[in-house]
């Protein structure tokens, strides 16, 4: 618990808060209003954007649960997240209400998830980030091959979400509902982190052995990570699924893991915030490509043209920018700036 | 505690109140333009100049931008030009589905020029709710269902009606003895399992004889253990569903299997490609095709050459030049009754009765019920090294085989 | 029966390739403990470079694969100096995760300087096919499968028995006793690499006089990971047969899943799942080193 200087608690409690001071739930509140402002203001495609990210965070903070507090590499999340989609799209085509189909595809992805977490009794590090690849391409071959139950080769078409006889079939409505569900993902990550549970995980990171001796049962708080976080996988896809109303096999690829291991990367391996820099910086990424594409192909048209196609390069030399001269991620450069403002003119 | 109470309250309170106001619909202004002002014509352009299926998306981009431009330097679309907005996709469906969105909502197009099936199925319905066409490069037999995808077109026969058309072809050429033996290679993969079913009922229906089929990967780079029991089983007549690389790959195999058998493509794995890469194993192969091979005798050639100083380009220019010839006329028609919108356009399209893309593809029609352009399959044969014409394949319109 | 047969010969055959690319994976790992996952983009680079000198700047086949080899030296220097050398002593996933990210970078690299047409290649072998077995079979296999198996036999001996290859091995078990009897590590990684883009490079060429080369060959990279762990992370044998049972058993599988159980494109999946069932048995592979950790 980083403690900051001038706060002094009397309880566990008030130690444990998230947000620990006045100004900063001061800060979250505004940020909260902002939030809901937000759709009123911009413009439909800005809004459609930031429902993608939105999606995203859920999906990098049920990563970095996994990989960043546990430790444990992870390279199925693309599959976990398809398995979310095609589980919760079933549940809505068969009638069942929104809430509780995103639920139940949660839950049979968590499922999923802790039977594929199994080997991590016996493997560690690249061993199991080998496993979890397997993992990948075995369940994009089952979504290819699913028959009815995933629609084979043809995907599956879903209807926007519906609740209570209110359907949420424009952006603006889907910003909201993904907002609550973000809001909520991340405060139960924030939660497992500074329970008893996160407090195995961390030490499950930092040395296994250790933690082994000193009686945190290493197989049953792996597959507890394992299952978490392929539950938020879950919910992310269900999300993706319905805001999008079409999925398919090949969206749910290896690509969709490396991205998502490129946001908690590049955002800080084990914090929540990490993770919700890592997704807003992933996600705009291609969208600040097209806007330098357009500038620059004002002056000279060709290249706008190779600009785009480089992107695939443009993301693989940022990831390796960021692991060469910021290994920490955003996050610590978010607390650098922070500590920098806070301690001035003191450098500490 | 207090105090946290209270903000708590007047927060949940601001946010149910601000849900309410943002759940009272958006201001939608779809995109219009009123009949007599000259301003252009603004289309988007979704195709994958990166990713696995460049090698063919680049082409045919080059062809939809050949084909603008040919459009805007004969006058336009009765004087307004068309301004076309192209994009990457990259085979990714989150980068086409947001730039979709960008241009329908922030650049307000009238229509997309969109390729490959992935991104043209995850906006089926994001189509319909705009109400903006959609001309696609994936021939895929459902999107010619207007009850499931009302908002897309394209100008090629689909896969199904390709393969059935072919089967045709050799039927009506059989001069064996007994029933024609077929099989099916096709890849594990949606392009390559959608026209199965249907191929299969027709052969079954002209009297074939379906011996078998293999499955053989987009990516493979050696067919042998595949093609093995299809040898012994002896096939006339041999389906490849594939793209160029696993079709040559297939080709080569065969060849060196010693299989005798006509391997018939469809439309995306054979082109000027495949006899470079499959030498002398491709002579012989017979390739679906829905547009002209450069250089050949027909109208529209003239002014393909002209624009690309005589360089040759493959069938997929070709292709992606009758698409904005149709998008061009639909949009006249359009353009004529009023307003240019996505709907008008939708409306004028279904107007359109075998209109004659210069020669370059067969007739192409559209109806309310039914987006099938055509029945029609250009059957080329590969003789030394280059395509070659053979017959213009016309199937009946059959209800029976709308949308598979 | 003899389809089977047809099947075990097709992928011991196809098997070679996976085998030489798998040579250079655990090459590097050997030396650096560093998994690389660039390793298909590195056999797509070497493809590249050789048919540019051959085709674009017409340089006799002979000369321009060693012209490529020299090439890959300097490409694998590069390699290790920019990207690797700052994260040494970094945890597992970052060092993943810069190998993934190297391979987007040289993807989209050759896709800017060589367009993403599909280029054909110079053949230089004679394309008769060789019977064995009653399978015909294309020379440019026989010619990896031989190529294999004398890289294998090259390095085992270097291993073995030259000061530079026991300094490497001495460098991978552990990397501080190594430094403090003067072996200078840099060198080693540097080394390392330089031989591993060699091998690819051989890889390459191979693969591109199969089919052709586009910018997507480099998935094969993904192919090399059964057979590798197969064979053991950081063993030589184990490389080589790794890659020739993997391409043996996804035959077979393949085979089998078609007649038995009626599924198409098992083949694909099939390399995985025995993946991860020889993960769950004997994870250190047939000939790994067995890791033994002392509490």
């Amino acid at each position: 618990m980083q403690g900051k200087c001038g706060l002094f608690f009397t309880s566990y409690c008030g130690e444990a808060r998230i947000f620990q001071s006045g100004f900063q739930k001061l800060m979250v509140v505004l940020l909260i209003a902002a939030l809901c402002v937000a759709p009123l203001v911009l413009d439909v495609f800005t809004t459609s954007v930031m429902n993608l990210i939105f999606i995203s965070v859920i999906g990098a903070v049920s990563l970095n649960l996994l990989t960043g507090v546990c430790g444990q590499i992870s390279l199925g999340h693309g599959a976990f997240i398809g398995v979310g989609a095609y589980a919760a799209g079933q549940c809505s085509l068969h009638g069942v209400p929104f809430p509780l189909a995103i639920l139940t595809g949660g839950l049979i992805t968590a499922m999923v998830g802790m039977v594929f977490g199994v080997p991590s009794l016996r493997l560690k590090g690249i061993y199991l980030a080998i496993a979890t690849l397997a993992a990948q391409l075995v369940l994009e071959y089952v979504f290819l091959h699913g028959g009815v139950l995933t629609g084979g080769s043809n995907g599956l078409l879903l209807d926007p979400p519906q609740m209570f006889g209110f359907s949420f079939d424009t952006e603006g409505r889907m910003y909201y509902l993904l907002f609550a569900f973000t809001a909520a993902s991340l405060l139960m990550v924030s939660n497992i982190m500074r329970s008893k549970y996160g407090r195995a995980f961390v030490s499950i990171r930092d040395f296994y052995l250790s933690a082994e001796i000193v009686g945190v049962n290493l197989f049953w708080y792996k597959l507890i990570a394992f299952g978490v976080s392929s539950f938020l996988a879950g919910v992310a896809g269900g999300l993706w699924g319905h805001y999008t109303g079409y999925i398919s096999a090949e969206q749910f690829n290896i690509g969709l893991s490396i991205s998502y291991l490129a946001m908690i990367i590049i955002g800080g391996l084990g914090s929540v915030i990490g993770s919700v820099f890592g997704a807003i910086f992933i996600v705009l990424l291609p969208e600040v490509l097209n806007i330098v594409a357009n500038g620059v192909g004002a002056y000279f048209p060709d290249i706008a043209q190779h600009i785009v196609a480089l992107r695939e390069g443009v993301f693989g030399l940022v990831l390796i920018l960021f692991l060469i001269f910021e290994p920490e991620g955003l996050a610590n450069r978010w607390r650098l700036a922070k500590a920098y403002w806070k301690l001035y003119p003191f450098a500490h | 505690m207090r105090v946290g109470t209270i903000i708590t309250a007047v927060c949940i309170t601001l946010l149910a109140g601000l849900m309410l106001f943002g759940c009272g619909g958006e201001d939608k202004k779809s995109a219009e333009t009123s009949t007599n002002d000259a301003s252009p014509i603004k289309v988007g352009g979704l195709i994958d100049l990166s990713g696995p299926t460049s090698s063919v998306g680049a082409p045919y981009a080059d062809g939809i931008k050949g084909g603008v431009k040919y459009v805007n330097e004969n006058g336009g679309i009765d004087g307004r030009m068309i301004e076309l907005n192209l994009q990457d996709t990259a085979y990714n469906v989150q980068q086409g589905l947001s730039l979709y969105k960008k241009m329908v909502n922030t650049d307000k197009v009238v229509c997309i020029q969109g390729y490959g099936s992935a991104v043209t199925e995850a906006l089926i319905r994001n189509l319909a709710k705009d109400k903006i066409p959609d001309l696609s490069a994936s021939y895929s037999a459902h999107l010619t269902d207007p009850k499931k995808a009302p908002y897309n077109f394209f100008i090629a026969a689909d896969y199904s009606t390709q393969a059935r058309a072919a089967i045709k072809y050799f039927h009506e050429n059989w001069k064996g003895e007994g029933a024609p033996k077929i099989a099916f290679i096709y890849p594990d993969h949606p392009y390559g399992l959608a026209p199965i079913a249907g191929a299969k009922a027709y052969a079954t229906e002209l009297g074939y004889d379906i011996v078998g089929e293999a499955n053989v990967s987009l990516k493979a780079i050696d067919a042998t253990t595949e093609l093995l029991p299809l040898k012994n089983l002896a096939p006339d007549f041999c389906w490849i569903g594939g793209t160029t690389p696993s079709t040559s790959v297939i080709l080569k195999s065969a060849k060196n299997i010693g299989m005798n058998t006509t391997f018939f493509t469809n439309i995306w794995g054979s082109d000027e490609n495949l006899p470079m890469l499959a030498g002398n194993d491709a002579n012989g192969a017979y390739s679906n095709q829905a547009a002209a091979v450069y250089g050949q005798d027909v109208p529209g050639m003239k002014a393909i050459m002209e624009i690309t100083d005589n360089k040759p380009q493959m069938t997929h220019y070709t292709r992606g030049f009758v698409s904005v010839l149709v998008m061009a006329e639909g949009l006249k028609r359009a353009n004529a009754n009023g307003p240019v919108t996505g709907e008008s356009l939708k409306t004028a399209l279904e107007t359109l009765r075998d209109f004659d893309p210069m020669g370059l593809a067969p007739l192409i029609s559209y109806f309310p019920d039914d987006h099938r352009p055509n029945m029609a399959v250009f059957l080329y044969v590969i003789k030394d090294g280059k395509l070659s014409f053979v017959k213009e394949e016309i199937l009946n319109r059959r209800a029976d085989w709308l949308g598979h | 029966m003899e389809y089977y047969l047809q099947l075990i010969v097709n992928g011991l055959v196809v098997g070679g390739i996976y085998s030489l690319v798998a040579l250079g994976f655990v090459i590097i790992y050997k030396a650096t403990k560093v998994v690389n996952f660039a390793q298909g983009e590195l056999v797509m680079v070497g493809a590249y470079m050789c048919f540019a000198l051959t085709v674009q700047f017409n340089i006799p086949f002979i000369w321009a694969f060693f012209i490529t080899l020299g090439f890959s030296v300097l490409l694998g220097l590069a390699i290790e100096r920019m990207v690797l050398r700052p994260l040494i002593g970094e945890e597992h996933i970052s060092v993943i995760m810069v190998t993934v990210g190297m391979s987007s970078v040289l993807k989209s690299l050759v896709q800017l300087f060589w367009g993403t047409q599909i280029k054909v290649y110079p053949q230089v072998l004679p394309s008769e096919p060789i019977v064995i077995a009653g399978l015909p079979v294309a020379p440019v296999y026989i010619a990896a499968f031989v190529l294999s198996a004398v890289l294998f036999a090259i390095f085992s001996v270097f291993f073995k028995y030259s000061r530079t290859g026991i300094a490497m091995r001495a460098t991978a078990f552990d990397q501080q006793a190594a430094q403090s009897m003067g072996i200078g590590i840099k060198n080693i990684f540097a080394m390392s690499w330089c031989i591993a883009c060699v091998v690819s490079s051989v890889g390459g060429v191979i693969l591109g006089n199969i089919n052709g080369i586009n910018s997507h060959i480099g998935h094969l990279g993904l192919k090399v990971f059964p057979a590798v762990i197969l064979g053991g992370l950081d063993s030589l044998l184990g490389a080589a047969l790794g890659g020739l049972i993997i391409g043996v058993l996804e035959n077979v599988c393949d085979g089998a899943a078609r007649q038995l159980l009626g599924l198409g494109g098992f083949r694909e999946v099939a390399a995985f799942i025995i993946l991860v069932i020889i993960l769950m048995i004997k994870p250190y592979g047939l000939f790994g080193t067995k890791e033994i950790e002392r509490v």
